[in-house]
């Protein structure tokens, strides 16, 4: 089962040591027939031909005239088939009679050494470093001990991702403007790096590169970038070309400038609205208020002939604006020689032009390296280098590049080695006034939450007249409150995420702020109910203002309140007065984040919107044994929904995949998979098709750990019987049958966790109890944080991860820190030194 | 990796095309053997906002017709509705397709990408990034050019009141997570499309000489930097190098085309830079006959106007589309008045882009028997879109892929027996023209549950 990734090993020494890929037709004649005649024919025969041969065809395969001969390619197809299922134990079906396990590994390993013979290893090995196969190396043998190898990854490139460009964008504009419309400007540089299409955590190194159409994009933002930031000195440059001076383009702007203001007089004469025009013409002047950085006018408005050092500074300052390092020498001299002949060719002005814009699109501001510059460790093994660890350790954990004391490491020699990234590491980690919004995109990439506003719903289902995507975005804040506060505390975080019964619902989380809030609303309440509020409103017939010293104390009670005007107050009472009027506290608006997730949007916690007594201190217990952890969120739920039903075959396999560290085969083909329309029936009864022997062999991994899920309805809603859409309703109300959420739990190794389940909230604190669901947390951690797919061979950086967060009492802080300074993290292997 | 094609296209001067002109030379060869070769098929969509809504686009004679059945017949037996005047001496080739629902799409002011994507993409203030290519990109693909995908504009968004320069109007998609850029600045496009035969920029020729230095350059950097690299990835750099190779190759083709290029470049003029809506329209449009004509494109996507623009020039000087969506009057016509007008307006500059395409032999016809030009609304059928059906009027031959030209189609309403939807339509659509595709785009799930099978073209209307 662990072939592919020893496999993994080869390929990437083999690929180092840049041996051509050996063509199919040189090598054809070695294949080794002999070992084929002796074990893997026999083999087949025993255990595959009975369904796969020549008398049956189970899937439409057939096995019983395969070529030894691998190159020839013809049935190369099935071969991968066979090594698959033998790999993951699929085949042979669990009721036929089973090989040994070493047979089994003499097979796999000669259709593996014959794979990579007849050159067909390659693609087979891309397939593998997608995320989705992550789960291909076993746990069991992962976290054995047995596992000797050396940790490291693979030297590479890792492009740039698209949270990386927004904030480098903000960086470049912010440096350089002057006033806050430039920074509008901003808008017209686009999102050049895509990001993966796939759900959950994909950013991995070896997928990721830089197509035609980010190279556009890069190149039509460079130019608009440079174009901005030369402008003026090019408007210097072209007056002076025409014989003319700046003088002469401050009057013809001042023609300009006449221009628009009697476009706005015209407007006004005729009385139209002249915000949009002034908006127009601000935005068309906005360019004119960047003044080009004076090494540049050096080189656009000099003699056309530059010196080194001139040039140099000017390369300089522009690489440091975009985020990269120091240039090196050659760099310097490479660009100043493009520079030189570039001036030479076409002037100073598209000279430099052009060089700026070189280095806007070049592979070094595209990737990062993570080469392994650094010293030998042994074992094949480089350091990253200290300018490589600055890189990688701001990218752990920021959107930016390397802050001011990783690049004083870097010039000092103290980034050198695993102390110094330590220290690094456990310093941005403490620092609250550095933003590392990595961690919390984490768990939204782990669990998926965040995705719950993607999943269409028709808003009339759930209520009229409101737009769910808001509603749903509301959720996911929620949620994200939570998981803050869990990490916050840093104890037993994985087993606290996933059964805690605590909630965050309309709250920011901070329960002093709320706390008053909640007292000035309270006061505000008091002080105006027997006063005519009711008059304060923008078109009350009777028309009515406070006093000046009503207004005053309105004003004074809280921040918020500053700006109270009369209409304001209304509004305030209006929606104060139905909490108010039945005793119970109100939630205030700053908490809502919107009208509809406040009033309607609380239905998906059961929750009614004027009957609510809101919790001013949160996180609390929101409904006892009905809901526990973020898998009884709205959030995740709704994430893992369909349109108009929830979903416990998608729900299933992503606890399989996430949680039980499991695989599930891809669904065949050859499979038409719908499910019958029977308004007659509740959506489990329907999924009952699936239980047909053939589909149920897949299924039976999914649907148990999906179905107790049916205790919530597609929105979210806590139920115990479930809504017949389809059938008419009886009087006002649907018709509705009982839910059956009983369920299944295998695959957490562990005797006393697996077995039948009531319902969710059964399954997910008997999945809080495993320790395999724990092993599984820190792998994907791995793979987020490391940006490719665990190997066997980082068997000790994951058990060094989870004993850090066991020993430190379940903290994600711990583990964190130790990924961040193991083998895997720090040390490359595969670049020709 | 293709190291030879790249070394061919970087060893050829401008113009000297011997790639580019090889295909030719086959084509003339067949020719000259006797075996008739089929051109290009060319593709214009007119995206318009605030909805064509049904009865707009419908001869006047079927207003008491109910919708919920399907007919299909002749246009020129009945009288157009009077905005369509311009289209009366091309009923030939005019079609009006009503009744394809839309509902898996997002109705309301604008479905962005839904139109021509067939996915749910709310936003009024731009869409979540797109889920795959849309059809008209798709069909670039079938029919490649020098600029394969020309896409222009007046403006953007939805509620956009940027009129210069790129704009996102999120209509079109090149692939996941793939938004196509429109250019909204005619001037721009004209620079684009014919500066190298008649720049208006006077360092136009000296940004094409530098573009070539920082394209060579680069070519010469990274591919000494991919020497240093492990195998894995010096491929990423191999689909850099790519790239420089297709810009470097986009050129090569646009100089061989510079005859072509000549003969048809449009007189460039103040409309070119007016900031008057239908001005530019016009500018836009010329622009869109004269890339068809040069051969420079076969596909066009043009975002002809948003909610915030206005008509001045039309005279409705009070009120911007989206206020006229309202039925909100203007220079005292109703809302409904006004939207003749413009609906009149966008016809006679469609009309005079069919009439250009008409005047050019193409085979045993004319360009435009072998050009569609659609013109649909990202809204649907009305200011707030509601997407039980989703009008379109086509002009053009369809290059006789398809059995459109002089009909009126009819698809039975939402809901009824053989109901179809702009799936159904958009998958016929791309396998008349050579894409095989089981099923473009997502299925209605309010269909669904009725158990409608919405998967696959409609046979009926391929040729």
């Amino acid at each position: 089962m662990n072939k592919a990734i020893c496999r993994g090993c080869c390929l990437l020494i083999c690929l180092a040591a840049a041996a051509p890929v050996v063509s199919a037709s040189d090598q054809g004649s070695v294949a080794n027939k002999d070992t084929f005649d002796r074990v893997v024919n026999p083999f087949l025969n025993k255990y595959c031909t009975g369904c796969h041969g020549e008398t049956k065809d189970k899937g439409h395969i057939r096995l019983h005239r395969l070529s030894f001969d691998l190159a020839a390619s013809k049935d190369l197809e099935n071969w991968q088939k066979v090594l698959k299922q033998l790999e993951l134990g699929e085949m042979p079906p669990e009721e036929k009679p089973q090989p040994s396990a070493e047979a089994r590994k003499q097979v796999v390993d000669w259709i593996d050494s014959e794979l990579f013979k007849s050159g067909h290893g390659a693609a087979y090995e891309q397939k593998m470093q997608k995320p989705q196969y992550g789960n291909y190396v076993d746990n069991d043998r992962l976290f054995s001990g047995e596992i000797k190898e050396l940790a490291y990854s693979p030297a590479r490139l890792w492009r740039r991702n698209p949270s990386q460009f927004d904030l480098a964008k903000m960086t470049y504009f912010g440096v350089h403007s002057n006033s806050s419309r430039t920074v509008g400007e901003v808008d017209k540089l686009k999102q050049p790096f895509n990001g993966g299409d796939s759900e959950g955590i994909n950013d991995y190194a070896a997928l990721f590169y830089a197509d035609s159409a980010t190279f556009d994009t890069l190149y039509r933002n460079a130019e608009f970038v440079v174009d901005r930031t030369l402008l003026m000195a090019f408007i210097e440059y072209d007056y002076k070309s025409q014989g003319k001076t700046m003088e002469d383009w401050k009057a013809d702007r001042a023609k300009v400038l006449q221009a628009q203001a009697d476009e706005i007089e015209r407007f006004k004469k005729e009385g139209k609205t002249t915000r949009y025009i002034g908006r127009a013409h601000a935005e068309a002047n906005a360019k004119y208020n960047l003044e080009t950085p004076q090494v540049y006018r050096d080189i656009i408005l000099g003699d056309g002939n530059p010196t080194k050092a001139q040039m140099e500074a000017a390369i300089r300052y522009h690489i440091f604006r975009t985020g990269q390092l120091e240039p090196t020498q050659d760099d310097l001299d490479k660009y100043t020689n493009f520079m030189r002949d570039g001036i030479a060719k076409t002037g100073p002005y598209f000279g430099l032009r052009n060089v700026l814009i070189a280095i806007l699109v070049s592979p070094r501001y595209i990737y990062r390296s993570e080469l392994g510059l650094g010293k030998a460790v042994g074992d094949g093994r480089f350091m990253l280098s200290p300018a490589e660890l600055a890189y990688a350790i701001s990218y752990a954990l920021t959107d930016e590049k390397p802050d001011a004391q990783l690049l004083e490491a870097v010039h000092s020699g103290r980034l050198e080695t695993r102390e110094d990234v330590r220290r690094e590491v456990v310093r941005l980690l403490e620092d609250d006034s550095t933003e590392k919004p990595r961690i919390l995109r984490f768990f939204h990439e782990f669990f998926g939450y965040d995705r719950a506003p993607e999943v269409f719903k028709d808003d009339a289902r759930f209520f009229d007249g409101y737009t769910f995507f808001h509603v749903a975005t509301s959720y996911v804040h929620d949620t994200d409150t939570l998981v803050e506060y869990i990490l916050k505390r840093d104890k037993d975080v994985f087993k606290e995420l996933l059964s805690t019964d605590k909630y965050f619902v309309a709250h920011s989380g901070d329960n002093e702020a709320v706390k008053a809030e909640v007292e000035a609303h309270k006061k505000l309440y008091a002080y105006f109910k027997d006063k005519n509020w009711k008059n304060y409103a923008k078109n009350s017939k009777v028309k009515e203002q406070p006093s000046e010293a009503d207004l005053k104390y309105a004003q004074s009670l809280c921040a918020e309140f500053k700006g109270l005007k009369g209409d304001g107050i209304y509004s305030l009472m209006k929606s104060l007065a139905p909490f108010e009027e039945k005793g119970i506290t109100p939630f205030t608006y700053s908490q809502r984040r919107s009208r509809d997730a406040q009033f309607k949007g609380l239905m998906a916690y059961n929750i009614s919107g004027y009957d609510w007594d809101y919790p001013v201190e949160q996180p609390f217990v929101l409904a006892e044994g009905k809901r526990a952890g973020i898998l009884s969120h709205p959030s995740w739920l709704i994430a893992h929904s369909l349109n108009a039903t929830t979903d416990p075959v998608r729900r299933g396999k992503w606890i399989r995949e996430r949680l039980l560290a499991g695989t599930v085969p891809d669904v065949p083909i050859t499979v038409d998979a719908s499910i019958p329309e029977d308004h007659d029936k509740t959506l489990r009864e329907r999924y009952s098709v699936t239980e047909a022997k053939e589909c149920w062999k897949c299924h039976v991994k999914m649907n148990p750990l999906g179905y107790p899920f049916e205790i919530f309805d597609d929105f979210g809603r806590w139920r115990d019987r479930e809504i017949m859409e389809g059938l008419p309703k009886e009087g006002k109300e649907y018709q509705t049958r009982p839910i059956n959420a009983k369920g299944w739990l295998d695959g957490t190794g562990n005797k006393e966790l697996d077995g039948e389940v009531t319902d969710a909230i059964d399954l997910v604190h008997r999945l809080a109890e495993s320790r395999r669901v724990q092993q599984s947390f820190i792998r994907h951690a791995f793979r987020y944080w490391m940006g490719r797919n665990e190997l066997l061979s980082d068997s000790r950086t994951l058990i060094a991860a989870e004993k850090a967060y066991m020993d430190n009492g379940g903290s994600f802080k711990a583990m964190l820190i130790s990924l961040l300074t193991s083998d895997s993290f720090i040390y490359r292997k595969g670049l020709e030194h | 990796m293709a190291y030879t094609r790249r070394n061919i296209v970087k060893g050829l001067t401008l113009g000297a095309g011997l790639p580019v002109l090889a295909p030719i030379l086959a084509q003339l060869e067949r020719e000259a053997a006797g075996a008739t070769v089929e051109g290009p098929k060319r593709f214009v969509f007119v995206a318009v906002s605030s909805g064509i809504m049904p009865n707009e686009v419908e001869p006047p004679a079927f207003k008491d017709k109910s919708k919920d059945e399907y007919f299909n017949v002749a246009l020129d037996q009945y009288e157009l509705e009077p905005a369509m005047k311009p289209f009366e001496p091309l009923k030939d080739y005019l079609s009006v397709i009503q009744g394809l629902s839309g509902k898996m799409c997002s109705g309301g002011h604008t479905g962005n990408y839904g139109a021509l994507g067939v996915w749910r993409a709310p936003g009024e203030g731009g869409a979540p990034p797109p889920k795959r290519a849309t059809v008209d990109h798709m069909l670039s693909k079938l029919f490649p050019a020098a600029v394969n995908h020309l896409t222009t504009g007046y403006a953007g968004k939805w509620g956009s009141r940027t009129f210069e320069g790129v704009v996102y109007p999120d209509i079109s998609a090149a692939g996941p997570q793939k938004t196509i850029p429109f250019q909204a600045s005619p001037d721009i496009v004209f620079e684009q499309l014919f500066g190298t035969v008649a720049s208006k920029d006077r360092y136009s020729a000296k940004k094409l000489v530098c573009k070539k230095n920082l394209l060579d350059f680069m070519t010469e950097d990274v591919t000494k930097l991919q020497k240093a690299l492990p195998t894995q990835e010096k491929a990423k750099l191999d689909h850099y190098l790519d790239a420089l190779e297709g810009l470097q190759d986009q050129d090569v083709k646009i100089a061989a085309l510079r005859e072509s290029l000549e003969k048809n470049v449009p007189e460039f003029s103040d409309k070119y830079t007016s900031t008057e809506a239908e001005r530019r329209q016009e500018a836009h449009f010329d622009l869109i006959a004269a890339a068809l004509i040069s051969g420079i494109t076969n596909v066009v996507t043009m975002k002809i106007d948003n909610s915030a623009t206005f008509y001045r020039g039309l005279g409705i000087t009070e009120k911007s589309v989206h206020g006229i969506g309202h039925n909100e009057s203007s220079n005292g016509k109703t809302g409904f008045e006004c939207r003749d007008v413009i609906r009149r307006h966008h016809f006679e500059l469609i009309a005079h882009l069919a009439d250009k395409l008409k005047r050019v032999p193409e085979g045993e016809g004319n360009m435009l028997d072998n050009t569609m030009i659609v013109y649909i609304s990202p809204a649907g059928d009305r200011h707030h879109g509601k997407l039980d059906s989703w009008p379109m009027v086509i002009l053009g031959g369809c290059g006789k892929r398809l059995k459109l030209p002089g009909r009126y189609l009819q698809f039975p309403g939402y809901g009824q027996k053989d109901h179809k939807t702009i799936g159904n339509w958009w998958t016929s659509v791309l396998n008349a023209y050579g894409n095989p595709i089981k099923h473009y785009g997502d299925f209605d799930p309010a269909l669904m549950k009725g158990g409608f099978d919405q998967e696959g073209p409609i046979p009926e209307i391929i040729a």
